[in-house]
């Protein structure tokens, strides 16, 4: 489920169907060493939950 | 640390929702501060049946007040041709309006929304080490028109999934 805002109101977007070159370029894709390593050099922490 | 998340139960989204979305300031533009109002609404009603999992972020050494921003993520799959890939979704990402567009030396010399998203990450690692995600999605807010929002995600790795320029994904 994903939301977006649409003439005054709050509309829930269907997940995508993605074929040909698309459904290919995504199956392949590389995982982007800088985002991942940025988040692999953090401790995040979590507190109990409110 | 200098900052921690909370995540929130849905018993506290469900009567803490006003508290809430009176936590952070909106944008100064009166329509994108009703459309950020709306939206942090809907992810918190999501968020009081378990649809979504809302986290608040803070600064623990104090320097910056308040909640930073909220991030919440739900399970999804996407239809890759005929096969199903398990996601993980982030609904919302919203920084306060008192600390867009800053970098803060004190927090990682990063921007407030460049922390929440990575605490996305590190959650979608934590998901898959119980069960198997590929990829981390997003439909960012005001779609393309959005120049901003987009070369942000872009930024951290993000590209559009197909030439409707809607959905954007990571994979991880």
């Amino acid at each position: 489920m994903a939301f977006k805002y649409e003439n005054g109101k709050v509309i829930q977007v269907s997940m995508p169907h993605i074929t040909g070159e698309d459904a290919k370029k995504m199956l392949n894709a590389k995982v982007p060493k800088k985002f991942v390593e940025s988040i692999k050099s953090k401790k995040f922490v979590t507190e109990k939950a409110a | 640390m200098p900052y921690t998340f909370t995540p929130y139960t849905a018993t506290t989204a469900k009567h803490e929702k006003r508290s809430l979305l009176n936590a952070i300031e909106f944008s100064d533009n009166s329509a994108k501060s009703e459309r950020e109002q709306a939206l942090l609404s809907k992810a918190l009603s999501y968020a009081s049946n378990n649809s979504t999992q809302l986290y608040s972020m803070r600064d623990t050494t104090g320097k910056l007040k308040g909640i930073l921003g909220f991030v919440a993520l739900s399970a999804s799959e996407v239809l890759i041709d005929n096969h199903k890939k398990p996601v993980v979704l982030v609904d919302l990402l919203i920084v306060n309006n008192k600390y867009r567009s800053t970098v803060y030396e004190h927090l990682d010399n990063s921007k407030i929304s460049q922390l929440l998203l990575e605490y996305a990450g590190s959650k979608f690692y934590d998901v898959r080490e119980h069960i198997g995600v590929s990829y981390l999605i997003l439909y960012p807010d005001g779609g393309q028109g959005n120049k901003r929002l987009v070369d942000f995600y872009k930024s951290r790795g993000f590209s559009y999934a197909t030439n409707k320029h809607e959905w954007m994904y990571v994979k991880l």
